[in-house]
């Protein structure tokens, strides 16, 4: 009998980081109505900077981290306040193309500025470890799953409480209502563009502690990500927050079983059609955008 | 109306943004030079390029080619070309080719066979008198047949076992298969219960694979071989994969480009599985970065196939390789795949330069690249020969195995003779040697 617990703490793990990036895809696409393709790429080019930042000009960590947090919220937060505008009257295609041109720039751009090298970014976290049963459980594992559950916890309570969350919640309803009550919707959006460049700066801190520095990898995360919004039907925090989980554990445990190993990446794809294929069934109608 | 707390206006938004975005240009402006921090050294006894008379070559260029691979998870194949070019660029700098000065032709290809054919047959279109220093998946076995028929004799290093089938491709490397058979010969060394071996899922797999198992299966040791997608998705879980395949005094051979067997050795180090088995690395692992990556952690915990010298090593190639990488390939990692490259230019500009200058054609250049013996390099175990008659070729059939010191590569032990499997045809090769006098 194969001991699944090591493979499923590490699930737990990656299955945090695509929660949290989850969360804020969703919430920026609820206040903007744009599939944000890029904030892999986004969460990429801030760990970059961090790399550079530290390993190569010995910068102290926490300002490695904080830049690369800048950067990516900058990115974000940039294309948003400059495109996002622009975008706002086009249909959800439209706009999750613009971003898949980000995710593209930031692509290329990371291959020209930092090459394909072999290259690590040791975060502090991973220097703890604790041993659970068979597993050892590091730091960066940990604060994966706590931070995910942390930033669902108070993305919900700031959506259900606030002003801003409930413009923002308005405006997942109709833009154009609630920008006829009054909302600034440009500032609501912008918020939900920082919020979005923030976690997905922090989740490229994370993902790097537990895959590597790749731009591929870290870039191609949105995968799973989407996979986690669409089954939360890009509404439900809590959905995409289990449905993350629920992904980074099934992909983690199919490593342990040679016959389907091979086909572990397709698990993100196959859970979200799942979930479709059961909405459609269950509830017709939800299922019609 | 409610009054919203979001009250940045925008002029401090853009101000923001535009500071952060600095940070980030400052923080990537250089930062791209792989192995910037890496100097040449001493250099003093480094070899001449070519003629080494230190004039410019000019008029009618000889043009040699090369197909190389470039995409994620194989991004270093390209310093082979980088390398190749950089000697020859020293070549022309130093007389070319007898006065003619040499145009390096390359075309980057992916794992795509169509992509590959329509390549190969550019690369014949432009009319290039030898084909030399590239690296590519698909070459051999796309556009092997092509090559032949238009008559090349090549020294490229092979990637898949097709590229040591041919009569007339004598690559100067031992391959991916040879490089994983060595590490298996270093874990048994070691006294190891079971080899485990992972290869990226890519074309030939199986055989580099295959190699590992016929030679675990000649000293009576278990084996089990696994093929992995690159990029390596979940490095951990691959990890704790590996260790438990192997078991208690088992031995693993990781077989990734660099990138990947990084994010594999951090993934063992997070979880502290380094003295659970006994770790191997075929060339791949012999790089600069990824080893100044690990760090001490790994310090001699890891055995490392090396097809040739360490590039720091003191010989006159190995200090030409570095000045050259230095002078006219600074962005190009202190790697491997870059010394395949400059080996395979090394012998091809020997035998060009044996041919009269204006004697010079597709056939004379192969006809002396194929007679090419006894070559001597300090980059080499032994010397290189191409092996006319042979209907495959392994002639770099000595290697060695390095270690980790404080982060940095260190030789660890002598050469040794590649062990014979039914997938590399050694003993045939051997019989080939003896009866020719190479030993």
């Amino acid at each position: 009998m194969v001991d699944l617990t090591p493979y499923i703490i590490l699930g737990l793990a990656f299955g945090g980081v695509y929660s949290l990036s989850g969360v804020g895809t969703v919430v920026l696409f609820r206040a903007t109505a744009v599939l944000h393709f890029a904030s892999g790429a986004v969460g990429a080019t801030g760990a970059l900077v961090a790399w550079t930042l530290i390993e190569q000009r010995g910068t102290p960590d926490i300002v490695g981290y904080l830049a690369a947090i800048g950067v990516g919220t900058a990115i974000t937060l940039g294309y948003g306040l400059l495109l996002g505008p622009k975008f706002a009257q086009r249909d959800a295609l439209e706009k999750a193309i613009g971003t898949l041109g980000l995710l593209l720039i930031l692509l290329g751009g990371m291959s020209v500025l930092w090459g394909n090298d072999a290259r690590t970014l040791n975060l502090p976290t991973a220097r703890l470890s604790i041993q659970l049963g068979s597993a050892t459980v590091n730091g960066t594992q940990i604060a994966a799953i706590a931070l995910a559950l942390v930033v669902t916890i108070a993305t919900t309570l700031f959506l259900q409480l606030t002003r801003l969350g409930t413009a923002m919640r308005g405006m997942a309803d109709s833009r154009e209502v609630t920008a006829m009550l009054g909302v600034p919707v440009r500032r609501v959006e912008a918020t939900a563009w920082l919020f979005s460049g923030v976690l997905a700066s922090i989740t490229g801190i994370l993902m790097t502690g537990l895959v590597g520095l790749d731009i591929a990898s870290l870039t191609f995360l949105i995968i799973p990500v989407l996979a986690a919004a669409v089954m939360g039907r890009l509404r439900s925090l809590w959905i995409t927050f289990g449905a993350g989980l629920v992904i980074g554990v099934m992909q983690s445990s199919l490593i342990a079983f040679d016959s389907v190993a091979e086909y572990r990446n397709i698990t993100p794809f196959v859970l979200a059609i799942v979930m479709l294929l059961w909405l459609a069934w269950r509830r017709p109608l939800m299922t019609r955008v | 109306m409610p009054q919203y707390k979001f009250k940045a206006s925008r002029a401090v938004v853009v101000l923001a943004t535009g500071a952060l975005l600095g940070t980030f240009a400052l923080s990537a402006c250089g930062s791209s030079s792989s192995g910037s921090d890496d100097s040449a050294g001493d250099t003093s006894g480094a070899s001449p390029c070519g003629l080494g008379n230190g004039k410019k070559a000019s008029g009618d260029p000889v043009v040699i080619g090369a197909l190389v691979t470039k995409q994620p998870g194989l991004d270093q194949f390209t310093d082979a070309t980088s390398m190749a070019k950089a000697y020859f660029d020293c070549v022309n700098d130093n007389g070319g080719i007898n006065g003619r000065p040499i145009k390096y032709v390359t075309y980057e290809d992916q794992t795509d066979p169509a992509v590959t054919q329509s390549l190969g047959t550019k690369l014949l279109d432009a009319k290039p008198l030898a084909i030399a220093g590239g690296l590519s998946v698909l070459d051999c076995p796309v556009n092997g047949p092509a090559y032949t028929q238009a008559g090349y004799e090549i020294t490229s290093a092979g990637v898949t076992n097709d590229c040591f089938g041919f009569p007339n491709m004598s690559p100067v490397n031992i391959g991916a298969a040879g490089s994983s058979t060595a590490s298996a010969q270093y874990l048994a060394d070691k006294g190891v219960k079971k080899i485990v071996i992972v290869t990226s899922n890519a074309p030939g797999a199986d055989l580099i694979n295959q190699s590992v198992l016929d030679f675990a299966d000649s000293k009576g040791i278990s084996s089990e071989g696994m093929l992995e997608n690159i990029p390596v998705a979940d490095a951990n879980g691959l990890a704790l994969k590996l260790v438990k395949a192997a078991g208690e005094g088992g031995g693993v051979i990781v077989n990734f480009n660099p990138g990947d067997s990084l994010k594999v050795f951090n993934a063992v180090t997070q979880q502290g599985l380094q003295d659970r088995v006994t770790w191997a690395c075929p060339s791949g692992c012999n790089d600069a970065n990824l080893v100044k990556s690990l760090g001490g952690a790994w310090d001699g915990k890891l055995g490392i196939n090396a097809e040739y010298a360490l590039p720091t090593s003191t010989g006159p190639d190995a200090q030409l390789f570095r000045l050259l990488r230095e002078k006219y390939a600074p962005d190009t990692s202190l790697s491997a795949y870059g010394q395949l490259g400059f080996v395979s230019a090394l012998i091809t500009v020997k035998a060009m330069l044996s041919v009269p200058v204006d004697q010079l054609s597709v056939q004379t250049v192969n006809d002396a690249i194929a007679k090419t013996t006894d070559y001597k390099s300090d980059l080499l175990c032994r010397p290189y020969y191409f092996g006319i008659g042979l209907s495959h070729h392994l002639s770099n059939n000595w290697t060695r195995m390095v270690g980790i010191d404080n982060g940095k590569l260190t030789p660890a032990g002598d050469c040794f003779a590649l062990a014979a499997t039914p997938v590399n045809d050694l003993d045939e090769i051997r019989q080939f040697e003896s009866a020719h006098g190479i030993s």
